[in-house]
């Protein structure tokens, strides 16, 4: 049974509090150690390891005293040799972080000191806010949450031990350890007022951080600390600039989101927009690349251009397009093809960025792949499927001619002639011959696009869409053994195949890789595309300055959706599952804290002073309105009506008032009955009276303890005393008691 | 002081508690805690033992008492040779009767002074359980009421002594209270030394209370009212004795029933007629000191007491107190 005066008393011992500190130290050192894994870049099994070993010694504290003393010394030899080592090795920061991790690790298998403790805090903060800025994920902002929380009350706990009581933990402190019994001791011990107080203090701190975040100036820093970046893993198969026929299924199965887009208007948003992001312009034996020609050609813009570029071509070509922006965070990791429509106005990075613009391709790549999320925002951008190539008409027309007339004529591998180059022998050339002349039979015009369409549909009736593949073995060319084998395939196998058909017709080809279609995140109102949704299409030479996309997968459609309407197709092209909840907090965060500038301030200080203003004319003209009522009021102060609404209002009004009182009552008493199972009334209203006296005591008590006490007081004290105590037979009459009490104690 | 013992009040008691404690402290100087330990005792109805080195007054201590009450005072001073009846009294034929007569032995009295009681053999320290549980004697089937009030103050060396039988669990559990003389302090000790007489027989001492009204205020001491969550401290202090890992075992009831009634004694001799937590508080060390051991083994029984002490005061720090 438990008293309520029990409880209050209750504390936390000393053994308790080194504990709780040195728990929360350790539970740092896990924090920060997870937030280092979470960077997922190929920083080897240290931090893997240091997580598992300081997560072991969390769960079982006893552990560190049975690390013998020399493995102490061993290990600060051992840590200099490894860290001479690492830092020759690797690079800085990576050398830096694991020089971290090792020290958290040393730290947190050791039973701390005092300034042990406070070592261990700077490190983790370190720690923290390195990953935190090399990810910019998600995490980071949990992780940096867990972490001010716990410093805190690690600072406030060690202070604690600072005032007067000095100890460490020891072996001894976990002698008899088990966790649960620790919790509920703990809990027995909670004094909860302590805790909503460390609550308040961690409101305070939460919003004093967000009036800095809204109100900080910002500045690009950008790659003005450029030791600060580290190179990420290798970007997926299929978005690098060299595919091996074939190799993109691997990707199918991968449904982690790739990219996000916030969209400027939800009104005619096509339902499967095409991503592009790499152009294939190179063929031979079953590898599709980019050609050398093209890669020499594409343009690193200079250092002015770096925070944007508006590629001129575009705006010769579409003259109207508009000024809405798309913003994309394109995930750490994915590709350094940056995927847009292809046709766009301009392009701004959030960051300095260095980067090559192929405007051939229309492709656009950074350096190296992001080891963290990418933004960048496209203004003006448009879904129409013919990208434009001016300059090449002129180029590609002869040497289409002489291909015709001599199939083995190999042009020098220059960029338009190797969108028409088809590297086969005389016997596969024959063969697709054959079929192109099956599908020319069906095009009434010499249309290069309406040619792509009938052989696409050709493929189609050949071939059936399926990712689960057979493994075709054998000599000769991989596609053309594919179109003749009559196999299912995805994607890729169809625009390979639609781009040789093309290619023997004369027709300039190329595979485009990307992404299409995409998923609406009804949450947060924005475009998610996951990885198993990358796909290969065909850009056709139209043979007048534009590239038309033709896609030759079956299914691949193109429709014009209106998120507005509330149709079938948009309901199942919209995802309200789990996943894209969790998803949207990702782009929260993006939008609201990574991607906070300038002008996101102006919007919130806009936002805040339209809503005072607002708010401010509501207050006022409820006063006026309240003024004229009361004016109304006075002329004519007893009117019928009005007395009876003030009556009846007066009336429930104390009406609820009584009911909240007895209920109050009823509640109290019932806690009683609960402590001393009985059910009689007389005894609360005595236990009332015991718990009254009992409270005064205490302050007397506590006003007592410097002070000589008078006659008077202690005449009080003994009969709160017998009240508190006493039998109820021998009690004085109780209120003369306490208001005596209660009088005298003001006077102390 | 011609009060009857149905109509004392708490005040009265206190009263005669005070006096009682004034005549001692005559004698016995500067050992103000003892002397209300041993009259908290008397009014408990509950048997001292009094430990500590041979000549700082545990003797003393016990003729003043018996020389402040009007009752009737035997002594016993055990030895290793002592038999059962040399203390209770023995069955004699008497041949002129022709049928055996009880002689009664120094027990039936009601101070009984057993000096040096772990001299003796465990066989006869065991002939005092049960009169110093119920007041009776029995011998041969037949049993004798000793007197009334019974107090037996027992004294004795510290058990390494040479020559010594340590006193068996069930017989420490009967003892209310153990006490330590200790040494007196300087102004005391000039005190005693400057003094004329210093022989039991010459103790100068009046007699303050009668043996009704011993009785009388024992009676009333069980009436002293204790309140729920007194009676749940009280609890709770006895079961943290149980749950303390270090103790070989905790307190029985019987030492619990002995704290409350250490308790309500005190709550009397400061005048109240209900106890409050601070009388639990102060009794719990004198009460249970003597019932609790350790589990591990210690050499030194003196650094065994004082362990003891030690972990009895943190638990009662750590049990917080009603307010």
């Amino acid at each position: 049974m438990q008293w309520w005066a029990c409880r209050r008393q209750d504390r936390l011992n000393r053994g308790d509090v080194s504990a709780i500190a040195w728990f929360l130290g350790n539970f740092l050192a896990l924090v920060s150690l997870s937030s280092v894994v979470n960077l997922e870049s190929s920083f080897s099994l240290i931090p893997w390891f240091a997580l598992l070993a300081s997560g072991s010694v969390f769960q079982f504290p006893r552990l560190p005293g049975r690390i013998p003393p020399w493995f102490w010394k061993l290990s600060n030899v051992l840590l200099v040799v490894f860290l001479v080592i690492d830092f020759v090795r690797t690079e800085f920061v990576q050398a830096l972080i694991n020089l971290n991790v090792l020290l958290i690790l040393l730290r947190s298998l050791a039973y701390r000191k005092k300034w042990e403790d406070m070592q261990l805090i700077l490190l983790c903060m370190f720690v923290i806010v390195i990953s935190g800025v090399l990810s910019m994920s998600l995490s980071f902002g949990v992780h940096i949450v867990l972490f001010s929380c716990c410093a805190m009350a690690l600072l406030f706990v060690i202070n604690l031990r600072e005032n007067g009581m000095d100890m460490a933990v020891n072996a001894e402190t976990f002698q008899h350890f088990s966790w649960i019994i620790f919790v509920q001791h703990i809990w027995r011990k909670m004094n909860l007022r302590h805790f909503a107080f460390g609550l308040f203090l961690f409101g305070i701190l939460i919003s004093v951080t967000a009036v800095i975040f809204v109100s900080f100036p910002r500045f690009h820093m950008g790659r003005g600390i450029p030791f600060l970046q580290i190179k990420s893993a290798t970007s997926y198969t299929g978005f690098s600039e060299n595919v091996k026929f074939g190799e993109i299924t691997s990707i199918k199965d991968d449904n982690s989101v790739a990219m996000r887009i916030d969209i400027p208007d939800v009104a005619n948003f096509p339902s499967a927009p095409y991503w592009r992001m790499l152009v294939l312009d190179y063929y031979f034996n079953g590898h599709f690349g980019v050609s050398e020609d093209a890669k020499a050609r594409r343009e690193q813009q200079p250092e002015s251009n770096r925070f944007g570029y508006r590629p001129l071509t575009l705006n010769q070509h579409y003259p109207d397009l508009g000024e809405e922006k798309w913003t994309f965070y394109l995930e750490g990791g994915v590709s350094r093809f940056l995927p847009t429509t292809g046709v766009y106005r301009d392009i701004l990075f959030q960051k300095q960025e260095s980067f090559f613009f192929n405007r051939y391709h229309h492709t656009l790549n950074t350096e190296d792949v992001s080891p963290a999320v990418q933004f960048y925002q496209v203004r003006g951008m448009s879904f129409a499927d013919k990208i434009p190539d001016p300059n090449i008409t002129s180029t590609l027309t002869p040497i289409t001619k002489k291909l015709l007339e001599d199939p083995d004529f190999f042009s020098p591998a220059e960029y338009p002639a190797t969108t028409l180059v088809v590297p086969v022998n005389d016997e596969e050339r024959d063969y697709l011959k054959e079929s192109v002349e099956k599908i020319r039979s069906r095009v009434p015009d010499n249309d290069p696009v309406k040619f792509a369409y009938v052989a696409s549909q050709w493929l189609a009736s050949e071939h059936i869409y399926t990712t689960s593949l057979n493994a075709h073995t054998g000599s000769g060319d991989p596609v053309v053994r594919w179109i003749r084998s009559g196999d299912g395939g995805h994607c890729e196998y169809f625009s390979a195949a639609l781009v040789l058909l093309c290619r023997t017709a004369g027709i300039p080809a190329r595979v485009v890789t990307g992404f299409h279609g995409g998923t609406w995140n009804g949450y947060e109102n924005y475009f998610m595309v996951k990885n198993s949704e990358a796909h290969a299409w065909v850009e056709v030479f139209d043979g007048d300055n534009y590239w038309v996309r033709v896609d030759p997968t079956p299914g691949g459609t193109q429709d014009i959706i209106n998120l507005n309407q509330a149709t079938t197709e948009v309901e199942s092209f919209v995802d309200s599952s789990v996943t894209a909840y969790v998803d949207s907090l990702r782009i929260l965060w993006y939008r609201r804290v990574v991607n906070f500038d300038n002008q996101d301030q102006i919007e919130i200080v806009n936002g805040f002073s339209i809503t005072m203003e607002a708010l401010m004319e509501d207050i006022r003209g409820k006063l006026k309105a309240f003024a004229n009522e009361f004016k109304a009021m006075l002329q004519d102060p007893f009117n019928k009506e009005r007395m009876t609404l003030f009556g009846v209002t007066f009336g429930f009004l104390f009406l609820v008032y009584l009911l909240v009182r007895i209920l109050l009552s009823r509640l109290r008493a019932r806690a009683y009955f609960k402590f001393f199972g009985t059910r009689k009334r007389k005894r609360i209203v005595q236990l009332k009276d015991r718990v009254l006296a009992g409270k005064l005591l205490l302050r007397y008590h506590q006003r007592l303890e410097s002070s000589e006490a008078s006659s008077d007081v202690l005449q009080s004290v003994s009969d709160l005393q017998i009240i508190r105590f006493g039998s109820v037979n021998r009690w004085p009459t109780v209120s003369p008691v306490l208001k005596r009490a209660r009088k005298l104690i003001k006077t102390i | 002081m011609s009060h009857s013992s149905t109509n004392l009040s708490a005040r009265d008691v206190q009263k005669h508690a005070a006096a009682l404690k004034e005549n001692i402290s005559k004698v016995i100087k500067g050992k103000e805690d003892v002397v209300e330990h041993l009259v908290l005792c008397l009014l408990a109805s509950g048997h001292l033992l009094i430990e500590d080195l041979p000549g700082v007054g545990k003797t003393t201590l016990a003729y003043s008492l018996a020389k402040s009450l009007d009752c009737d005072f035997s002594r016993i001073q055990f030895t290793s040779d002592m038999l059962p009846t040399d203390v209770i009294g023995v069955n004699i034929y008497d041949d002129r009767v022709r049928e055996f007569s009880f002689k009664k032995g120094p027990i039936f009295s009601n101070i009984l002074l057993a000096d040096e009681i772990n001299r003796t053999t465990p066989k006869t320290q065991s002939s005092l359980l049960e009169v110093m549980d119920r007041g009776k004697v029995s011998v041969d089937g037949e049993t004798f009421a000793v007197g009334d009030p019974f107090i037996v103050i027992a004294t004795q060396n510290p058990v390494d002594y040479e020559g010594t039988f340590p006193l068996p669990d069930s017989q420490m559990d009967r003892f209310f209270m153990r006490l330590h003389m200790g040494y007196p302090d300087f102004e005391s000790e000039i005190e005693i030394l400057s003094a004329r007489e210093n022989s039991y027989d010459n103790l100068s001492l009046e007699t303050m209370i009668t043996p009704e009204e011993v009785k009388g205020c024992q009676s009333m001491v069980k009436d002293v009212f204790v309140e729920d969550t007194v009676l749940h401290y009280l609890v709770k202090i006895v079961e943290a004795t149980r749950t303390e890992t270090e103790f070989r075992h905790g307190v029985s009831p019987r030492g619990a029933l002995a704290l409350k009634a250490a308790s309500q004694a005190r709550a009397l001799y400061y005048g109240r007629d209900f106890v409050i937590p601070e009388d639990v508080f102060s009794m719990t060390l004198p009460v249970f000191v003597h019932r609790l051991a350790l589990k591990r083994s210690t050499s030194d029984p003196l650094e065994e007491r004082r362990v003891v002490t030690s972990l009895l005061r943190s638990i009662c720090d750590s049990v917080p107190q009603p307010i």
